[in-house]
């Protein structure tokens, strides 16, 4: 499956950037530019997998530097809604201590917001 | 012998790679989360054969020589991928892992893929060959 990004900025200042497809390291290639950007103009992001099937190191890679770039701009990212395997790499690779994994938008936006 | 394909050393590759391993899940020979663990595995010791084994002070092949085989084949309850390659003599199982701080100003990109093979996989074992390296994963079916 190819990888696919769009992103729109809530009323409330929430972006929600959604990937769509595989997040290997041709999908990771192909969404960096895009990612980065988005990362360093967004100061409250909500990076929706929903709909990303497959996540390997150097997809983790794209979002940890973009999240990087969103602490250094005293933003915050979170996660939405990964799969069950999806969700298994960002946990056995540890990045769930460091962005945090919601299951709800709801509770994304909070997050974001308080 | 279930299935096998052999790939050059490139990026790109990684297409053909895992849409064989999709032909194999779409003959009813893989389950889902067993694609999904073979599919990492693979790639994650591709990209370390891609990036890291034909690096020009390690190079001992020349550019279009740098060969991939894949090999998948079952037992009665495992199911076995071996992954060759002619690069530079590595075994990736004597890398120290990589520790994950808990704040991300402190992390390093990087490191992830060995420690992802690990937990992903039933067992892996390395064999050094004369011209380059073997890593043999074992996967639940």
């Amino acid at each position: 499956m190819a990888i696919d990004l769009k992103y729109d900025t809530l009323a409330n200042g929430v972006t929600v950037v959604n990937v769509t497809g595989t997040m290997d390291a041709l999908g990771a290639q192909a969404i960096d530019l895009r990612f980065n950007a988005i990362s360093g103009s967004q100061t409250k992001i909500v990076v929706n997998l929903e709909n990303v099937d497959y996540l390997s190191s150097m997809g983790i890679r794209t979002i940890i530097m973009g999240a990087k770039v969103v602490q250094r701009n005293n933003g915050k990212m979170v996660i939405l809604k990964p799969s069950s395997d999806v969700e298994k790499v960002l946990t056995e690779s540890g990045v769930d201590t460091l962005i945090p994994i919601l299951q709800e938008m709801d509770a994304a936006e909070a997050l974001l917001l308080g | 012998m279930i299935s096998q394909i052999t790939v050059q050393g490139k990026l790109e590759k990684l297409l053909n790679i895992n849409q064989w391993l999709d032909n194999l899940a779409d003959q009813g020979d893989l389950s889902k989360s067993s694609l999904f663990a073979m599919k990492l595995c693979c790639e994650e010791t591709f990209m370390n054969i891609v990036m890291h084994s034909y690096q020009p002070e390690n190079l001992v092949v020349q550019e279009e020589d740098k060969v991939v085989n894949l090999a998948v084949k079952k037992s009665t309850e495992d199911i076995i991928l071996s992954i060759e390659d002619n690069g530079f003599p590595f075994n990736p199982l004597e890398k120290e892992e990589k520790i994950i701080p808990t704040d991300l100003k402190d992390v390093q990109i990087g490191g992830l893929g060995i420690s992802l093979m690990k937990k992903f996989s039933k067992s892996i074992h390395y064999e050094p060959k004369n011209t380059g390296n073997r890593l043999i994963f074992q996967f639940q079916q």
